[in-house]
């Protein structure tokens, strides 16, 4: 008994360390998840009555928008006797077909245009707000204020300012918006990118006599250029999914055709679900070949099965037969000048072939892009008639801000509807991923049937183009915020479940081990070892989830889903500049938060 | 002694003082280097070597003290006037630090650019007359056959031959190396140093070059300059000193050819015996005990 007792005492005497700051943030951050989730369900009203109202808006929605019409075919409805409409595809010519190729066409111009420009536009940027290559801390704050407002501001207002602003100008508008609007991620990645590069080349170059322009490109570019050329690539991916929500303010391309579609009656909406196909088509193929492309830059060698390497391989064999290496004894008896002379010429091998292809290829996809979009730049310096924003007789003009006939409480309400969106969203992602992501995880998963079938879940998530899906709920439905998040949760799964997925199974499998040796079985190995080890990952990835959710809320509210976006485009529509420019401010402002918000989240948990 | 018109680099009183740090970096260093001279800087790991040479490129500037390099005060030059000095002094560092996406070809160009004006991207961006002469130093190196590979797919020791070859091309009449053989396996060691000792003989260039090891600088440079805590301690010439002992077991690796795996085993343990500080500084001592025995004679 008295030994019991002193155990008790001894046990109770145990210190308990004070819990570290990583566990106490990362906890504090699931349950304020779960918490601001739940409350925001509870505010964007997913109650039995709304959600009847959705189903029969669906049902409605489904029956005007099928049977399907295909670019090519046109559904004719006949009304019967008995009141039932009966339809019928016929074939129509393939004008139709050559069209859409065409809007296809000029939407990837669009986005390879835009993005073109904005990797250009980034370096200096990236140059000027690299720790390492500023000039000065003035250019450095002016260089990443210029990346923040640029993420911050959404592209779709910058397309409808430019089309305000100069008149019918096509193209114009979407290439810039893409433009601007990517230097905020491009520069941010490349800059990150050169604060990382090793210093070493740089000051061999400053110290063979090189200038700061030629330390900068002969010694820090060439090491920063692989991650350029992938961040280009995946904000073009993003970029062309982004094209749906500028095609709602009317840069032509497939967003406009859609948009188009469902704002015609029945007749238009039959081909909504087929240009939603097509686009996600679009998508997929093109993430498949940036992502592959990506996947090159990153070294990891082709393996030779592709139509670039066949092409390659054929060219090699014949350019190595006409340029044979010399033999080791030709070599010596050849005269050393004439060697050095030949040199000159730089030998076609298979890796030069495959690099010189790539350039001109890329080059030439470019210069495609901005022929075949065939934008008026010209009228950016002849046609603006800035005078409408900036003249100070006009009520309308840019500054000072405003929020016009709303008052503080509207524009709060609308910032909480908009972070609602985000936080329903980010709370039906993690309640999704908690299971897809887990059960794709080679470690936890049962069997690799069951672990491919929830990598191939997510993978198939994450193609969908989450905004398209968002427009389509929102417009199907006819309930804003409600569906806007619910799109926005799925959308979620796909970069969730995955990055949930790698990070279990990055965990070290020792402990694993040790338990499953214990006699453990699996899901008690997963909750005492797996789960507890990858936490702060976790945590990591569900912020970085929440950052984006609040930009993708924020452009939903231009299509419906309410919110502060809802207000912007308003004002935009009513050429209200001082009020679109007061809720920049608040958007910006907002994404400012959010951003400091993670990256306070990211640095505790280290 | 030098006289003025011979001398390449005069350095009188340098002190440095990084910023924020508690003790100097260099103390009261007073040097003179003539042209054509071999010299060795000898030191521990912190003593000031590479300072001290970074001094004489001006990629540091003195605390106090002035560093009078090719006849100009090194600390007075700025924008195009410190380029063309740092033009003529080539310098080898113990990474290489070339730039490894680029060919190798490409990093020896960029010894020219100081030369040239506005940036340079790519190989065909450089006058057809300096790539010649880029590939004739890559010839002299030995790897005129690697000029249009990609520089990090080299061993260290090409690599360190590109960095010479780029030094080449500079036309350089000072040559600072900076632990150039710290990073390189034995065989390389010899490979790089032999090299730089030729090419020095072929243009009668001046080098200043700080090593780690005192087995090579013995048999290497014409001159000895120890160093220790920032302050000189030792300078004289290496034909007043006898080899050590230890260094006997370098002499049967250079001769030894049938027991290559034995001697391997033996070399890499006598190198880290070697390596190892305690050594170091008694061979540091030992060598101050040879300066005042000099002294007396
Ligand atoms: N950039 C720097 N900033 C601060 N201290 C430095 C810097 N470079 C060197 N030091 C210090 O100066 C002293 C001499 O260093 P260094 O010249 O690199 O010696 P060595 O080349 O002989 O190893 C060391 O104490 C080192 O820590
Ligand atoms: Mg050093």
């Amino acid at each position: 008994m008295t030994a019991l007792t002193a155990l008790t005492a001894r046990i109770a005497a145990i210190e308990h360390p004070r819990p570290r700051a990583s566990t106490v943030t990362s906890y504090a951050v699931i349950i304020a998840v779960i918490g601001l989730g739940v409350w925001s369900f509870i505010g964007l009203d997913y109650s039995l009555k709304s959600l009847e109202a959705t189903g029969r808006n669906l049902s409605r929605f489904l029956g005007m928008a099928t049977p399907l019409q295909w670019p090519g075919w046109e559904v004719l409805g006949t009304r019967q006797a008995d009141g039932t409409t009966t339809y019928e595809t016929v074939w129509v010519g393939p004008e139709p077909i050559w069209a859409m190729v065409g809007t296809v066409l000029i939407t990837l111009a669009i986005v390879i245009a835009g993005t073109a420009l904005a990797a250009v536009l980034s370096i200096p940027v990236a140059y000027g707000a690299a720790r390492n290559t500023t000039p000065n801390s003035v250019v450095m704050v002016i260089c990443r204020a210029i990346g923040v407002i640029a993420r911050a501001t959404p592209d779709v207002v910058i397309a409808v300012f430019v089309a305000l602003v100069w008149f019918n100008t096509g193209t114009l508008g979407g290439i810039v918006a893409i433009g601007l609007h990517s230097v905020g991620m491009i520069s941010k990645m490349m800059a990150d990118a050169i604060e990382q590069v090793d210093e070493g080349p740089r000051l061999a170059i400053r110290s063979v006599g090189g200038s700061k322009a030629q330390e900068f490109w002969s010694g820090v570019v060439p090491q920063a250029l692989p991650a350029w050329i992938a961040v280009t690539l995946h904000r073009a991916d993003i970029n062309l999914r982004g094209t749906v929500l500028l095609g709602v303010v009317g840069v032509v391309g497939l967003g406009l055709e859609l948009d188009l579609a469902l704002h015609t009656g029945p007749a238009g909406m039959r081909k909504a679900i087929p240009i939603v196909l097509i686009i996600i088509a679009i998508c997929v193929a093109f993430e498949i070949v940036s992502s592959q492309l990506r996947a090159k830059l990153l070294g990891v060698r082709p393996t030779g099965k592709g139509l670039g390497d066949t092409v390659a391989r054929a060219v090699t064999r014949r350019s190595a037969a006409a340029a044979a290496p010399l033999s080791a004894q030709q070599q010596t008896v050849v005269d050393r000048h004439t060697a050095i002379e030949s040199a000159l010429h730089r030998p076609w091998t298979k890796n030069r072939v495959v690099t010189s292809l790539g350039i001109w290829l890329g080059v030439a996809i470019v210069v495609w892009a901005f022929l075949y979009a065939d934008a008026r730049w010209l009228a950016l310096v002849t046609e603006g008639s800035l005078h409408l924003i900036i003249d100070p007789t006009r009520d309308r003009m840019l500054w000072p801000p405003s929020f016009g006939s709303r008052t503080w409480n509207d524009v709060l309400a609308a910032i909480v509807t908009t972070l609602q969106i985000a936080f329903a969203a980010t709370l039906i992602g993690t309640v999704i991923s908690a299971v897809v992501g887990p059960l794709s995880a080679r470690n936890v998963a049962p069997n690799s049937a069951v672990r491919n079938f929830f990598r191939g879940t997510a993978l198939v998530i994450r193609a969908i183009p989450d905004l398209v899906v968002a427009i389509i709920f929102i417009i199907a439905t006819g309930f804003g915020p409600q569906a806007g998040a619910l799109a926005l949760g799925i959308g979620g799964v796909g970069l969730l479940a995955k990055l949930i997925g790698d990070s279990l199974e990055e965990v070290p499998n020792g402990p694993e081990k040790a338990l499953s040796a214990v006699g453990g079985s699996r899901s008690q190995v997963f909750f005492a070892s797996t789960l507890p080890m990858s936490v702060p990952a976790l945590v990591a990835h569900l912020m970085y989830l929440l950052e984006q959710n609040v930009r993708s809320a924020t452009l939903l509210g231009i299509v419906g889903a309410g919110g502060i976006g809802f207000l912007l485009i308003n004002s935009l529509s009513g050429r209200h500049f001082d009020e679109v420019l007061a809720y920049l401010i608040v958007i910006i402002a907002l994404v400012l938060v959010i951003e400091s918000a993670s990256m306070l989240v990211r640095r505790a948990l280290k | 002694m030098t006289n003025s018109d011979t001398t390449v680099v005069r350095i009188e009183g340098l002190g440095k003082t990084y910023p924020g740090a508690a003790f100097s970096a260099l103390t009261g260093v007073s040097l003179t280097v003539g042209r054509g001279e071999i010299v060795v800087l000898l030191g521990l790991s912190g003593s000031g070597k590479s300072t001290l040479l970074r001094h004489i490129n001006g990629l540091e500037t003195p605390t106090e003290g002035t560093v009078v390099s090719l006849g100009r005060d090194v600390s007075s030059l700025t924008g195009r006037a410190l380029r063309e000095l740092r033009g003529q002094t080539g310098f080898i560092f113990q990474q290489f630090e070339i730039v490894g996406p680029l060919t190798v070809l490409e990093n020896v160009l960029t010894g020219a650019l100081a030369t040239l004006r506005g940036p340079r991207i790519g190989i065909l961006t450089y006058p057809k007359s300096l790539r010649l002469k880029a590939l004739g130093h890559l010839d002299r190196v030995g790897l005129l056959d690697r000029a249009y590979q990609r520089a990090d797919t080299l061993s260290g020791g090409q690599q360190q031959r590109v960095a010479i070859a780029r030094a080449l091309m500079q036309d350089p009449e000072i040559l600072l190396a900076d632990e150039p053989v710290a990073s390189l396996d034995p065989e390389s060691s010899s490979q790089v140093m032999a090299l730089i000792r030729e090419i020095a003989a072929e243009r009668g260039l001046t080098v200043i070059c700080s090593l780690h090891q005192v087995e090579i600088a013995l048999g290497w440079g014409d001159r000895i300059v120890g160093l220790r805590a920032g302050e000189v301690v030792l300078d004289t010439r290496t034909d007043n000193l006898t080899r050590e002992q230890v260094m006997e077991i370098y002499g049967r690796v250079a001769t030894s050819t049938t027991e290559i795996t034995a001697v391997e085993v033996e070399l890499s343990q006598a190198r880290e015996e070697l390596l190892s500080e305690e050594i170091q500084r008694s061979a540091l001592e030992r060598l101050g005990e040879n300066r005042v025995t000099g002294e007396a004679q």
